[in-house]
């Protein structure tokens, strides 16, 4: 439906949109409005009071006293939208002899109108909206009293539909920072989460991971990632403490433990830049979270198998087991717990991963476990290595979760199995 | 002041404290877990600045991470209010070497003998 260009506002486009922000159109009945325009039609004894906001095609009437069953006209033979036009009210004190309104439908029509005065409904930003209004069958002269009350309640008007928008711009606020907060709960969540292992070349990698309680992440991380050149990270933690806190925690040293491994050649420097970035902002202050965590970079040997190269933190050790004598042997790494110690330094062991040898790193959920009241302890990790270190990293891997399987756990458990191939 | 309890697994846990002017010793003895850790931190009582505080370890049969924690909390706490901690335990027992392997000796005092 096209509308009288006329009685197009020069800024309409603009307009619109205003209207479209206080999202007031076909909103039910609201008392404050009914208020507004039962006042006006008191006060001006007419028995009609309209506040009105002129969409692109069509009048709509937030309130009308004394019109019962219409709730909006097309925007054609609408006095408002002749109203909006005007900064100051707009009013035909006798329709019937103006010259501005003689072909309204609503002054030559049945309805029979003859008086009409209306104020814009305007914007902080200089838009108007639509009207508050005043109408009568019967000729009316407006004085100059009345001419600023019918502005004062457009202001009214105005500051109720400002105050709604800021309410609900508020609402929306926080409602986006809950969508955000929540997405970003699931983002660390999901990074939190094992990684799909990668297929490290010449190598047969597993993993174990049982979190005590199933919504509760936090604790224990494990992560294998490339090096530059071919060299791979393997890493294996287990920090203290459950809940946001602590998955805030997790987080920060795996991901600090993947950036700086990107550039340290030595993994105990690494655990040290670990060890400092959970001081950040606290100074040398004490922290309520800690971490245990062992790290081991694996670089392929031309001969086959890996040089690894570990370093730990407070971590139980590392056991690998030989393929050509049967025999156990840990690694010599030694180190604080990261967040003890600011200045914490972390030594490097080297040990070589020949063909068929087993290496296995995990956090004590897995040999704290308790079978018929005893500790599982190492010697349940040896067992599982013994038994599975033939058939593959899957087979060791199995073994430990048969016996925790069997055991009563009170804590995550997380173990990495690389087998060189 | 001894506080005795025992667990439903494993071996009975114990706190004993004894305290000499501002010197106090406590003495843990069976395993401490998450279940029992939490009994040894609230009955090690306040040590006055400049005073000392022995845990004496050497009876308790296992430790896992929470009691490490605790044990770094000690020393935090120990730091903060001027005192000084010493823990004392059996070089190359299941204690021994979760203190050695986490270089515990870096930060508080280790004594292998009574």
């Amino acid at each position: 439906m096209s509308v009288e260009p006329s009685i197009i506002p020069a800024d309409e486009e603009e307009r619109l949109a205003a209207v479209r922000r206080y999202d007031v159109l076909d909103t039910p009945p609201d008392g404050a409005f009914e208020r507004v325009t039962q006042l006006a039609a008191r006060h001006f004894g007419v028995p009609i009071s309209i506040v009105s906001i002129v969409d692109t095609d069509r009048i709509w009437f937030k309130s009308h006293h004394g019109l019962d069953g219409v709730e909006e006209i097309p925007r054609e033979p609408g006095l408002c939208a002749s109203a909006i036009l005007h900064d100051e009210p707009w009013v035909l004190e006798n329709a019937a002899a103006d010259p501005r309104a003689l072909a309204n439908a609503l002054v030559a029509g049945e309805f029979g109108l003859r008086f009409y005065a209306g104020a814009p409904l305007r914007t902080h930003d200089g838009f108007n909206l639509g009207t508050i209004c005043v109408i009568d069958r019967e000729p009316r002269e407006v004085s100059d009293e009345e001419r600023e009350t019918l502005r004062d309640l457009a202001a009214i008007v105005m500051d109720e539909l400002e105050l709604r928008l800021r309410a609900r711009d508020a609402v929306n606020h926080e409602q986006a920072l809950r969508v955000q907060a929540e997405r970003t709960a699931r983002a660390l969540q999901a990074s939190l989460l094992p990684p799909v292992l990668p297929d490290v070349p010449g190598a047969d990698v597993a993993a174990l991971y049982e979190p005590a309680a199933e919504d509760d992440v936090g604790g224990d991380f494990y992560d294998v990632f490339p090096l530059d050149g071919d060299a791979w990270a393997v890493v294996v933690g287990d920090v203290s403490g459950k809940g946001p806190p602590a998955a805030a925690v997790t987080a920060l040293v795996r991901h600090t433990i993947r950036t700086a491994a990107l550039t340290a050649s030595d993994p105990g420097d690494v655990l040290a830049t670990a060890n400092r970035a959970m001081f950040l902002g606290h100074g040398a202050e004490p922290l309520e979270h800690h971490c245990t965590a062992h790290l081991a970079f694996l670089h392929p040997r031309a001969q086959g198998g890996f040089r690894a190269r570990s370093a730990t933190a407070g971590h139980p050790p590392a056991p690998m087991l030989r393929a050509a004598t049967g025999r156990f042997e840990l690694s010599a790494a030694r180190g604080l717990p990261l967040g003890w110690d600011l200045a914490a330094r972390y030594g490097t062991a080297e040990r070589d991963l020949s063909a068929g040898d087993v290496l296995v790193a995990y956090t004590d959920g897995l040999s704290e476990a308790r079978r018929d009241g005893r500790f599982l302890g190492e010697d349940a990790v040896r067992e599982a290595m013994l038994a599975g270190a033939a058939e593959g990293a899957a087979a060791v891997v199995a073994g430990l979760e048969a016996a925790l399987a069997g055991a009563h756990v009170t804590d995550d458990a997380a173990a990495i199995v690389v087998k060189a191939l | 002041m001894t506080q005795t309890r025992t667990d439903t697994v494993g071996d009975a846990f114990a706190v004993e404290v004894e305290q000499t002017g501002d010197r106090v010793v406590v003495k843990v003895s069976g395993e401490l877990d998450m279940g029992t850790t939490p009994d040894m931190e609230h009955a090690i009582p306040p040590v006055a600045r400049g005073g000392h505080c022995t845990l004496d370890m050497r009876e308790v049969t296992f430790m896992d991470s929470s009691a490490l924690h605790a044990l770094i909390g000690l020393d935090v706490r120990a730091r903060a209010e001027g005192w000084s901690l010493a823990v004392l335990h059996v070089p190359g027992s299941l204690v021994g070497r979760l203190l050695d392997r986490c270089r515990v000796g870096e930060r508080i005092e280790l004594l292998c003998d009574g």
